[in-house]
């Protein structure tokens, strides 16, 4: 149907297909970095914890300049995800980083790490996700005790990072 | 005897509580160092529940059961359990 010249054509097509397909679609956080491979289970507590901490240094929490969406306190979460929805922002879970840790679920039932361990992993990340955030910066904080991840881990590296413009409190606007 | 009600940690900020087949969703963020168990957690079912009164004894008892296990059956060790 296509003679030979056509089927050379058709051919040159999908190989040009397949490589704006691979330039374009979004990589998965487990492809994008190589991260170390879970052992089915630990020898010791402390081998589990320091596989999680090495793990959270090599997920990518990155957002673009005047993204990032911070919260903590009681109700603030759910209108932290639906403003960055409506202003196309992201949240810590919302980074692929951030979702793929969360999908380990580290403080259910049966998790490699006991609580006060998965709670040094996540604030390592939020850390982190704090340190990596650049231009404006738009927080849902009303309420938040000064105990939290945001007063304690967050708000300290945004105040260091010479990279952040303004903080807003949003829920204050 | 095993405990009328179950409970799961899907997500690192938010906790499911059911009981009797209703659920709810009770906004923790287990990042923090400390949690806070308090009233105001407590607000609604889950469809097609989420019409249900909740009384101030409900509040209670799923504050209680929420404390108990994280405490006694998970061991988190830093949870403020206010029932005032």
């Amino acid at each position: 149907m296509f003679g030979l010249g056509g089927k050379k054509r058709l051919q040159s097509w999908v190989v040009a297909l397949a490589l704006v397909c691979l330039t374009i679609l979004p990589v998965p956080a487990s492809a994008a970095v190589e991260l170390p491979v879970a052992p089915v289970s630990f020898t010791t507590q402390q081998a589990a914890v320091e596989y999680y901490l090495a793990l959270v240094e090599q997920l990518d929490v990155t957002t673009a300049i005047s993204k990032s969406v911070f919260y903590s306190g009681p109700g603030n979460r759910k209108l932290a995800e639906v403003y960055a929805i409506a202003e196309d922002k992201t949240t810590l879970e919302m980074t692929p980083g951030g979702k793929y840790l969360d999908d380990l679920k580290l403080f259910e039932q049966g998790s490699p790490l006991k609580p006060d361990q998965a709670t040094r992993v996540w604030s390592r990340l939020s850390q982190r996700y704090a340190q990596q955030a650049a231009g404006d910066v738009f927080c849902f904080v009303t309420g938040a005790r000064p105990s939290g991840v945001f007063t304690t881990v967050e708000l300290p590296e945004l105040k260091k990072n010479r990279k952040v413009g303004n903080l807003y409190n949003v829920s204050r606007i | 005897m095993s405990p009328e009600y179950e409970i799961r940690i899907p997500h690192f900020y938010c906790l499911e509580y059911e009981e009797r087949g209703r659920v709810m969703v009770l906004e923790i963020d287990f990042r923090d160092p400390v949690l806070y168990l308090d009233r105001a957690l407590v607000t609604n079912w889950q469809e097609p529940d989420h019409e249900l009164e909740i009384t101030s004894a409900d509040k209670a008892r799923i504050l209680t059961n929420v404390y108990d296990y994280l405490v006694r059956q998970r061991g988190f060790d830093k949870v403020e359990l206010d029932l005032s």
